[in-house]
């Protein structure tokens, strides 16, 4: 006669484990995926708040304004609420080799959803003339 | 030997917890597909908004450029929605005016240029023309000159293509509800060694969910679909920002243009219109863009 033990309780609990295991990693990979995909909606809404920062910032500012900018608000116009802050500084003449960095005026813009902890931050230089 | 085989109630004990199984693996892969397509969703309607606002603001920036100032900027119609216009001289195409021939009764100026191959038939020119200074029947020749934009009805071309002998051909009817006696041709006439400038103009224009472009005289396309909403507004200094600057005084200082647009994804959810009315089962994109314009060449209305 032959001898039919079947599983251990042991084998059962570590094919249990393994396919727990599994099942996790996709579950978190979906998620995590699904998560990025929500947010690269919040970086076009976020790029485009910070583009027409630069818009204003660019029509109606006198150079020394600019320099010493430093603002923050809240942006409502899009679909989510974004955290935006402006703040310009003078350029380094060493980062400009030849090209003279009197009429210029550095700028850093960087925008966040409200809630959210990672921002999108874009640093520009604007001419005044 | 033993062949036993399985007892029934080992397989209906099996049977049940494969269907347990089954079922959770396909909830869990039918909510995970249905949020992936959600999010893909609200990607692809996010893009469709930003190419299209980008775009508009292209076509807002560069409008006025190659022109003098006062001419070109925007044309807003319908109250700053659904359609506007931008004006510019995109390639800089330029000649100067060596002479002209009026069409009495016709309506019709015959200017000679240079190269007539630098306008466009069925286009827009912007030419200087020398008007009364004063309006009525017996005004005396003009003094005044006055940038007027006409449509280019014919162009004469050498068969050279060399100097002299090209000519552009342009409808002055559009003259007509001026006030400065345009209509004698022995009071108004281009400016000879002035310039006549090629006229470039990108309409917008929004029918149900559908952006229609048309760039100069070229047939209408479509140029975005599921478009739900778009607006303009301009600031002006004295106004503030307006849908339309109509009544605004002085027209060609207008700073900055916004432009507001609500995307919506083409095709609607049954899942998303039950669990929002309101939406009616639509994914919605909300951006805005502002522009900033050169102040002294807009001539905006």
């Amino acid at each position: 006669m032959k001898h039919r033990n079947g599983l251990s309780m042991l084998e059962v609990l570590i094919a249990l484990v393994v396919l727990g295991l599994v099942v996790a990693f996709f579950a978190q990979a979906s998620h995590i995926t699904q998560r990025t995909t929500g947010r690269a909606v919040d970086w076009i809404q976020e790029g485009t708040v910070i583009e027409k920062t630069v818009e204003n910032l660019r029509v109606g500012h006198t150079l020394d304004r600019l320099r010493t900018f430093d603002s923050s608000w809240t942006d409502h116009s899009g679909q989510v609420a974004i955290q935006v802050t402006a703040r310009g500084a003078v350029p380094d003449p060493a980062a400009f080799g030849d090209v003279p960095t009197s009429n210029l005026a550095l700028m850093t813009i960087s925008a966040r959803r409200t809630a959210y902890k990672d921002s999108v931050v874009v640093t520009t230089v604007m001419w005044v003339p | 030997m033993d062949r036993r085989g399985f007892t029934l109630i080992e397989i209906l004990v099996a049977l049940v917890l494969f269907v347990v199984v089954a079922s959770m693996a396909m909830y869990l892969f039918t909510s995970q597909s249905r949020g992936w397509k959600m999010e893909s969703d609200k990607v692809s309607v996010q893009m469709m908004a930003k190419g299209t606002l980008d775009e508009l603001s292209r076509a807002a920036r560069i409008t006025g450029s190659g022109l003098p100032d006062g001419m070109g900027g925007i044309k807003v119609y319908g109250g700053g929605e659904e359609r506007a216009t931008f004006v510019s001289n995109e390639e800089g195409a330029a000649d100067t005016v060596r002479g002209y021939e009026w069409f009495n009764g016709k309506g019709l100026l015959s200017i000679a240029v240079t190269d007539s191959r630098r306008f466009s038939e069925g286009g827009y020119v912007a030419i200087q023309l020398n008007v009364p200074a004063v309006a009525g029947p017996s005004a005396p020749p003009g003094s005044v000159t006055t940038q007027y934009v006409l449509p280019v009805v014919d162009r004469v071309s050498s068969s050279n293509g060399g100097c002299g002998s090209d000519s552009i051909v342009l409808d002055v009817r559009a003259l007509e509800g001026a006030p400065n006696f345009w209509n004698q041709p022995g009071n108004i006439w281009p400016v000879t060694v002035g310039l006549v400038q090629k006229l470039d103009s990108t309409t917008y224009r929004k029918s149900n969910d559908t952006l229609f472009l048309r760039r100069n005289t070229l047939p209408e396309a479509v140029f975005a679909i599921g478009v739900d909403t778009l607006r303009f507004q301009y600031l002006h200094p004295a106004v503030g920002w307006r849908d339309s600057l109509s009544g605004a005084a002085p027209a060609n200082v207008v700073s900055k243009v916004r432009i507001r647009l609500v995307m919506r994804s083409l095709k609607p959810d049954s899942k998303l219109k039950k669990d929002a009315p309101s939406t009616r089962g639509y994914r919605f994109s909300r951006l805005e863009m502002e522009v900033g314009l050169r102040t002294t060449a807009l001539n905006n209305r």
